[in-house]
C-alpha cells in the first residue's frame, strides 16, 4: 500500500515538473494558397486554453508551453476552422501554420454594395466577375457581352445599344489603343489578371469621354500589389504567359508588375489544317497557313506612392498580331494569293494624381506610343503608320456638400502616314460587299497630323434634402482632320426614391470623328448622335453582400450625318474624282434594357435582356434595319461554388441578324469574278442565335501557392450559329456559314 | 485610324459549302470577254474603235438561241457603275445561237461586236490627273436572255494616259501530252505557253503625289473543263496544274489574264482516254457478269 502510494507521489511529481518545464514556440500565421500573413488572429492551444495573438507580420509566440502533444485551435471569421495537434519536447522559432480560406476570389476586390458613381450610366465589371465568366474565356471585354445592351458578335468587338462597334471607342486607362483585341477578336490585348475593372459606357454617357456615337469601353489596370511577390503562369490551348509583381523596396510604397502573353494558337491551326489536308480526298484544305498566325503583348506597370499625396505611376503595354501566307492560292475568289498581315502599338503611360485635400485632386496622364498596321492580301497594299500622344487631365474639386465639379482636357495628336494601294472593296461599308478584284485600285499615299482636342466641364448639384442630383456638363470637342468644332450640352437629373431605389434621366449630344484617306477630310463630317435614356436602379440588399438589384431603362439615339459609301463624283482641284464617303446617312436606336443580379454566399445569377430596334435610311426610300438591328438579346448566366469548384454557365438568345439578299449575279470580266445583285437592303435574317457555355473551375489549395484547372466549353450544344451566307461563284446557290460549332479550352494557372 | 476587319474576310474565305465548281462547264457560262484594245489612249480626240469577242459556254443548253444587248458606258464612282447606257447593236438581228459551237461542245468564242469610243480626251477631261493616267473605265454590259435563262457580263475597257499601253496576252497553245493523259491514269501536267509579245509587261502607275512607279502585270491562269479535272483550277503564272483524263471526249478552256483588263482565250477538244475507256468496258462488262 505504501509502496503504490509512493509511486503516485512519484508519478505526480514527474508530470508535473514536465508540466512546469515548458517551452518557447514562435511562429507565423500565413493565409493558405497566398502565403499572406495574417494579423490579429487568436490561437488556442487545449486544454490549458493558453492563448497568443499574432502581431501586424501574423507573428506569435507562446513564452511557456506545456511538453507534449496539445490541440491548437484558430478560428477566424471568412477561414475554415484551423484544428490540429501538435507535440513539442524543445523549443521551437519557425513554426507555420496555414488557414484555408472558405473562398478564393482573384484578388481582394471588394464589391461595395453602395457606390456612387460620377458617371450613372457607367456599368463596372470587376475582376473576379470577368475572370469567371462563363462565355468569356477570362477575358475582360468578352465578359462585357453579358451585361445588357451589347450586341452578339462573333468577333468580340463590342456593339453597344444598336450603334455598330466602329462606334464604340476603345480605351486604356482613359488613353485611345488602336485595337482592342487580338486577331478573330480572340482576347483582349491586356492580360485579363492586370485589369482592375471593365468600364461600359452606353447611351448618355458623361463629358469625361467623347469622340464615340455609340459608346466607350474602358479598361481601368490594378495597382500592382506591394504585400510580398506575387507571380502566375498560365498555359491553355491558345496561348501561354504570365506575370510577376510586388514590392520594390523594403516600404510597401512601390511597386511593379511585369507580365505577358504568347499565343500559339496559329500553330494549332496550322497543325489542324495539316490534319484535314492528309484527311481530305482532293489535298486541298480551304484554309492553310504556311506560316502561323501569332500574337503577343506585354505590360510593365510600376506605380510610386511614397509621397502621402502625391501618386506616380508608369505604364508600359505592347501588343502584336502577325498572320502571314496564306497558302498561294489563286482559286481563291476572295484573295489572290498570299495574305500579310501585321498589327502592333505599344503605350507608355505616365500617369500622376496629387490630393491637396481630401475634396481637392488633381490627375493627369499622357500616353506616347507607335501604331502600325501593314496588310498585305494578295497583291493589294495597306500601311498605317501613326505616332499618337494624348494627354488627360482633370483637376476636381468638391466645393461643398451640395456641389462638385471637375474641369479636364482629352487630347489626342495623331501623325499618320497612310500608304494605301488596295481595292475599293476594302472600304465598302455595306454587309454584302462588292468583290475586291472588281472595285477600283485605291493609290493613295497621305502624310500629315491631327490634333484632337477635347475639354470638358462636369458639376454634380445636390438639392432637395439629398434626394436629387442634378449633373448639368458640357463638352467641347474640336477635330483637327476635319476642321470643325462642337459644343456638346450633357445632362443628367437622378432622384433617390427611397432608400434602395434611384431613377435617372440623362441626355447629351456626341460628336464622332470619321475617316477618310486624304490630308484633310473635304466635305465629310463627323457622325452626329444624340442620347436620351432613362434608368430605374433598385437594390434589395440593404448594404449587404447578398441580395437582389435590379437595374432597368429605356434609351432612344438619334442618329445623323452618317457616313455612307456613294458613287458620286466630286468636283475638286485636280478635277472629277469618285465621291467614295458622304455624309447623308440618318437613323435611330430605340430600346429597353433590364439587369437583374442575384448573388448569394455560393451563388450567382445574372439575368441581362435588351429589346432593340435600330434603324437606318441613306436617302434613297424607306427606312431599313441596321445590321445591328438584334431585337431580343437574353442573357442567362451564374455560377454555383462549393468547395474548391465553381461551375458556371451562360445561355444566349439573339434574334437574328438581318442581311441583304442576292438577287444573283453579275460577271466581270475584268477581274473573272461575279459582283452581286443586291435585293432589297438588309431586308433578311439569319437565324436566330442562340448558345449555351459551360465552364468548370477547379483549384487546389497548398500552403504557398494555388494550382487552377478550368474547362470552359463554348456552344455545348453544338447549335448551328450563321455568321454568313456563302454563294456560288455565280450568285445561283447560296448556303448559311456557321461559327465554329463547339469551342472547348482547357487550361492550367499555377499562382503565388 | 481605319480598323481592318480582316479577320471576317479571312473567316468568309475558310467556311465554304460544297457549291458547283467556279471551273466545271456545263449551264450556261461566260468565261472571258477579249477586247482587241484592252486600253486605248486617253489622250486621243479622234473616235477609238474596240473590237469584243465574248467566250461562252452553254454545254447543257445544246445549242439554242439567245437575245443579245449590248450597252456601253464611262463608269463612274468606286465600283462599276453605268448611269446613261448607250444601246450597241450586235450582229444578226441582235442574237447569238450556240449550234454554231456544236463542234467544240456549245464552247467556245461568240460573234465579236464593236463599239465605238468616241474622243476619248474629252470623255476624261473632267477627271483628275491620277485618274487620266492610271485609266478610268469604259463598261461594256452584254446581257444574254432566253426564256428566265439570263446571263450578264460586263467587260471594262481602260481609257488611260500612260504611254505604253496594255496588250492582251497571247497563248501560243495548251501544253499537255495527249498520249501520256490516253495511256495513264494518274493525273498529268497541263500548262499554257505564250508567244514572246505576250509575255507579262512592265507598266507605270501614277500615285497621288504624282509619282510614276514602275510595276510588272502578273497572269493568273484560270482552266474551266467538263467531265474532266484540273487542279487547281486558277493558278498564277509560273504554278502548274494537273489534268485528270475522262473516259469521255471533253472540253478544256484555258483563260489567261494579265489582271489589267488583258484576256486571251484558247479552246481545247481533247479525245477520251483510252485507258480510262477500257477501264469502263470492263467494269461494264463485269457488271453484265455479276447480273449474270
Amino acid at each position: 500500500m505504501r509502496l503504490n502510494l509512493c509511486w503516485k507521489i512519484i508519478s505526480l511529481l514527474l508530470v508535473t515538473s514536465e508540466a512546469l518545464a515548458g517551452v518557447r514556440i514562435a511562429g507565423t500565421v500565413f493565409e493558405k494558397g497566398t502565403a499572406k500573413p495574417l494579423a490579429q488572429v487568436n490561437i488556442f492551444v487545449l486544454p490549458e486554453a493558453l492563448q497568443a495573438t499574432t502581431d501586424e507580420a501574423g507573428e506569435f509566440v507562446f513564452a511557456d508551453l506545456p511538453v507534449g502533444e496539445r490541440e491548437w485551435i484558430i478560428n477566424v471569421t471568412g477561414y475554415k476552422r484551423f484544428k490540429e495537434k501538435f507535440t513539442y519536447e524543445e523549443d521551437r522559432t519557425e513554426v507555420k501554420i496555414y488557414l484555408e480560406k472558405k473562398s478564393y476570389p482573384e484578388f481582394e476586390t471588394t464589391v461595395v454594395g453602395k457606390v456612387e458613381r460620377r458617371d450613372p450610366v457607367k456599368k463596372t465589371l470587376q475582376q473576379e466577375e470577368f475572370l469567371r465568366m462563363p462565355g468569356a474565356g477570362g477575358d475582360p471585354v468578352r465578359a462585357v457581352e453579358n451585361l445588357p445592351g451589347v450586341g452578339q458578335s462573333f468577333t468580340a468587338d463590342v456593339a453597344i445599344q444598336g450603334s455598330p462597334s466602329a462606334d464604340t471607342k476603345y480605351l486604356i486607362e482613359g488613353h485611345e489603343i488602336p485595337f482592342m483585341f487580338h486577331f478573330f477578336g480572340l482576347n483582349t490585348v491586356a492580360v485579363p489578371e492586370t485589369v482592375k475593372s471593365v468600364d461600359f459606357l452606353s447611351a448618355g454617357y458623361g463629358v469625361e469621354f467623347g469622340r464615340a456615337a455609340g459608346g466607350v469601353i474602358n479598361l481601368n489596370l490594378r495597382r500592382p500589389r506591394t504585400d510580398r511577390m506575387h507571380g502566375m503562369a498560365f498555359v491553355d490551348f491558345t496561348a501561354a504567359g504570365g506575370y510577376l509583381e510586388g514590392k520594390l523596396g523594403r516600404d510597401e510604397k512601390r511597386s511593379f508588375f511585369l507580365g505577358g502573353r504568347y499565343s500559339y494558337l496559329g500553330e494549332v491551326i496550322k497543325r489542324g489544317a495539316e490534319v484535314a489536308r492528309k484527311n481530305s480526298e482532293d489535298g486541298n484544305v480551304p484554309l492553310a497557313f504556311s506560316t502561323a498566325p501569332t500574337y503577343y503583348d506585354l505590360n510593365l506597370s510600376y506605380h510610386d506612392a511614397r509621397h502621402e499625396k502625391l501618386k506616380f505611376s508608369f505604364i508600359t503595354l505592347a501588343a502584336k498580331d502577325k498572320v502571314v501566307s496564306l497558302r498561294e492560292d489563286a482559286q481563291n475568289t476572295v484573295f489572290a494569293g498570299t495574305i500579310f498581315g501585321e498589327f502592333e502599338f505599344f503605350r507608355l503611360i505616365p500617369k500622376l494624381s496629387y490630393q491637396f485635400s481630401p475634396t481637392i485632386k488633381f490627375e493627369t496622364s499622357v500616353a506616347a506610343g507607335i501604331d502600325q498596321q501593314r496588310f498585305r492580301p494578295g497583291r493589294q497594299k495597306l500601311n498605317f503608320t501613326n505616332q499618337l500622344y494624348s494627354w488627360r487631365s482633370e483637376y476636381r474639386n468638391k466645393f461643398s456638400p451640395r456641389y462638385e465639379f471637375a474641369v479636364g482636357t482629352d487630347f489626342v495628336y495623331e501623325r499618320f502616314h497612310h500608304e494605301v494601294r488596295a481595292s475599293e472593296g476594302f472600304f465598302d461599308e455595306s454587309d454584302l460587299r462588292t468583290p475586291l478584284e472588281a472595285t477600283k485600285l485605291l493609290i493613295t499615299e497621305d502624310r500629315g497630323d491631327d490634333l484632337r482636342q477635347g475639354y470638358y466641364l462636369s458639376n454634380r448639384i445636390t438639392v432637395v434634402a439629398n434626394k436629387l442630383i442634378l449633373t448639368p456638363n458640357l463638352r467641347y470637342d474640336y477635330f483637327g482632320w476635319h476642321a470643325r468644332g462642337y459644343l456638346q450640352p450633357r445632362a443628367g437629373v437622378a432622384y433617390q426614391v427611397n432608400d434602395g431605389a434611384k431613377l435617372y434621366f440623362n441626355s447629351g449630344l456626341y460628336y464622332q470623328p470619321e475617316f477618310e484617306f486624304g490630308e484633310d477630310a473635304g466635305d465629310l463630317k463627323p457622325s452626329k448622335s444624340i442620347h436620351y435614356a432613362l434608368k430605374y436602379e433598385h437594390d434589395w440588399r440593404g448594404g449587404s453582400y447578398d441580395g437582389f438589384t435590379l437595374a432597368t431603362g429605356i434609351f432612344y439615339k438619334d442618329l445623323r450625318d452618317l457616313k455612307l459609301n456613294s458613287s458620286a463624283q466630286v468636283e475638286t482641284e485636280d478635277g472629277l474624282v469618285p465621291e467614295r464617303f458622304n455624309n447623308d446617312g440618318k437613323g435611330s436606336v430605340r430600346g429597353a434594357e433590364l439587369l437583374l443580379k442575384y448573388k448569394k454566399s455560393a451563388t450567382y445569377l445574372n439575368i441581362g435582356y435588351t429589346y432593340t430596334r435600330s434603324r437606318r435610311n441613306d436617302g434613297s426610300g424607306e427606312d431599313y434595319p441596321a445590321q445591328q438591328d438584334q431585337t431580343h438579346n437574353l442573357n442567362l448566366s451564374g455560377s454555383y461554388r462549393w468547395g474548391n469548384y465553381t461551375l458556371a454557365s451562360r445561355f444566349r438568345y439573339v434574334t437574328g441578324i438581318p442581311y441583304t439578299p442576292v438577287r444573283g449575279g453579275v460577271y466581270f470580266e475584268n477581274a473573272d469574278t461575279y459582283v452581286p445583285l443586291a435585293g432589297e437592303k438588309l431586308s433578311a435574317r439569319f437565324k436566330d442565335f442562340w448558345q449555351l457555355d459551360v465552364r468548370l473551375d477547379r483549384r487546389w489549395i497548398f500552403n504557398t501557392w494555388i494550382l487552377s484547372l478550368y474547362v470552359d466549353i463554348q456552344n455545348i450544344t453544338l447549335r448551328d450559329n450563321q455568321i454568313g451566307t456563302a454563294y456560288s461563284f455565280d450568285y445561283s446557290q447560296k448556303a448559311p456559314t456557321y461559327f465554329i460549332p463547339i469551342l472547348p479550352t482547357f487550361g492550367v494557372k499555377g499562382e503565388f | 485610324m481605319k480598323k481592318f476587319c480582316w479577320p471576317m474576310l479571312i473567316l468568309s474565305a475558310c467556311n465554304v459549302p460544297d457549291f458547283q465548281e467556279f471551273s466545271e462547264l456545263g449551264e450556261l457560262r461566260m468565261m472571258g470577254i477579249v477586247a482587241d484594245k484592252p486600253e486605248i489612249d486617253g489622250t486621243r480626240t479622234d473616235d477609238v474603235q474596240v473590237v469584243l469577242t465574248p467566250y461562252l459556254s452553254d454545254i447543257l443548253g445544246a445549242g439554242r438561241e439567245f437575245k443579245v444587248s449590248v450597252v456601253s458606258c464611262l463608269s463612274r464612282g468606286a465600283r462599276p457603275r453605268c448611269l446613261k447606257p448607250k444601246l450597241v447593236p450586235y450582229p444578226n438581228n441582235n442574237t447569238f445561237d450556240t449550234r454554231v459551237l456544236a463542234e467544240n461542245n456549245y464552247t467556245g468564242a461568240m460573234d465579236a461586236v464593236t463599239i465605238t469610243i468616241a474622243n476619248p480626251a474629252q470623255l476624261i477631261a473632267a477627271r483628275a490627273a491620277q485618274s487620266r493616267y492610271n485609266g478610268i473605265d469604259y463598261l461594256v454590259i452584254f446581257t444574254l436572255t432566253r426564256g428566265a435563262t439570263s446571263l450578264i457580263a460586263v467587260k471594262a475597257i481602260s481609257i488611260a494616259g500612260r504611254e505604253n499601253l496594255n496588250r492582251n496576252p497571247e497563248i501560243e497553245k495548251i501544253v499537255l501530252d495527249e498520249e501520256l493523259a490516253s495511256s495513264t491514269l494518274k493525273p498529268i501536267a497541263i500548262d499554257v505557253s505564250f508567244t514572246p509579245a505576250g509575255q507579262q509587261e512592265n507598266y507605270t502607275e501614277m500615285s497621288v503625289d504624282g509619282s510614276i512607279d514602275s510595276l510588272t502585270e502578273s497572269y493568273v491562269i484560270t482552266w474551266f473543263y467538263r467531265r474532266a479535272s484540273i487542279t487547281p483550277a486558277r493558278i498564277l503564272f509560273g504554278q502548274q496544274s494537273k489534268y485528270q483524263s475522262s473516259p469521255f471526249a471533253h472540253t478544256v478552256v484555258a483563260v489567261v489574264k494579265d489582271r489589267r483588263g488583258g484576256t486571251a482565250v484558247k479552246v481545247k477538244q481533247l479525245p477520251a482516254s483510252a485507258r480510262l475507256k477500257e477501264l469502263c468496258q470492263q467494269l461494264v462488262e463485269a457488271k453484265e457478269f455479276c447480273e449474270g
